[in-house]
């Protein structure tokens, strides 16, 4: 459950550290983002000599929320953290590595791209 | 011995719980009717044939009882399918989980379990662990049939049914 204000980890290389949500893309006034929905954010933290600079305004996909993901079987997973990933326009990754697990959602979403480079698919 | 007045219930008609006051007008003035008859009829028959008694059964009582039952026997059919071992919390646990998405059966999930809810065939339980750096808990089925196998690794010594403590804990109890 990811709104305005949320600070969220940033979960690839792409030069951004942290980044705080601005709003949710997707039917307007909208109240919460969940694991799979895109979201304007700025770059709060940054790490130094990278292409993205703090308080830059980027598009990001959420691939982890403390809030819990339903799946149809039964299984509800819960993460540790709330986090990011970083994309262009088109919903391409910006970086080249992404850490942390992944829900395995994002592959029907169309990121698959995100998927193929996540270290473990949940 | 049996008060015939209208408006109280008759000592003969079994009221069982003082809810289901609605139902038992009609039973009170069924329960006259037959008291009556049996009255009459007390004195004739020395052998002590008791004045019948109407009994109701409450419905909802009946329903949930049959759902009980139900949900017995849906585990019990899963029992004999599958070997599920008891599982509790502090118990460290491996599983060998199908994800039906087209792929072949793999994920083997490791984790300590951290809750268990009791709820027949529902019954849950809760696995924490750490994967790829972040921590993760997850609420599996146990009577699912996606759950193939189930492999006690370690027990630990807790003095609670739920270990939410974990969470700020992180690494104490290890996956």
């Amino acid at each position: 459950m990811i709104q305005p204000q949320t600070h969220l980890n940033v979960a690839d290389n792409s030069g951004a550290r942290e980044l705080m949500c601005i709003r949710i893309i997707g039917a307007s006034n909208r109240r919460y983002a969940h694991i799979g929905d895109v979201i304007v954010a700025v770059i709060k933290d940054a790490v130094p000599n990278m292409p993205l600079e703090r308080s830059e305004v980027v598009r990001a996909v959420i691939v982890r929320t403390c809030k819990e993901l339903k799946r149809d079987n039964g299984m509800i997973i819960r993460y540790d953290d709330n986090a990011a990933v970083v994309i262009d326009q088109e919903g391409n990754p910006k970086g080249t590595r992404v850490f942390g697990a992944i829900a395995r959602e994002l592959r029907q979403i169309n990121f698959s791209k995100i998927v193929s480079l996540a270290p473990e698919v949940l | 011995m049996f008060t015939k007045s209208y408006g109280s219930l008759p000592a003969s008609c079994k009221i069982t719980k003082p809810g289901f006051f609605l139902g038992s007008h009609i039973l009170s003035n069924r329960g006259i009717t037959t008291s009556n008859v049996s009255q009459n009829s007390d004195p004739e028959n020395a052998s002590a044939t008791p004045a019948p008694r109407i009994k109701f059964k409450r419905l909802d009582k009946t329903a949930r009882h049959i759902m009980q039952i139900l949900d017995r026997e849906a585990v019990e059919e899963v029992r004999t399918q599958r070997e599920i071992p008891d599982i509790r919390p502090g118990y460290i646990i491996q599983l060998r989980l199908e994800v039906p998405e087209n792929k072949r059966r793999v994920s083997t999930v490791k984790g300590i379990v951290i809750a268990r809810r009791n709820a027949g065939v529902n019954t849950t339980i809760r696995l924490r662990r750490m994967v790829a750096g972040v921590g993760i808990e997850s609420l599996l089925p146990l009577y699912s049939p996606n759950v193939k196998e189930i492999e006690i690794l370690d027990k630990k010594k807790v003095r609670r049914a739920k270990l939410y403590y974990l969470r700020d804990k992180m690494n104490a109890l290890k996956k």
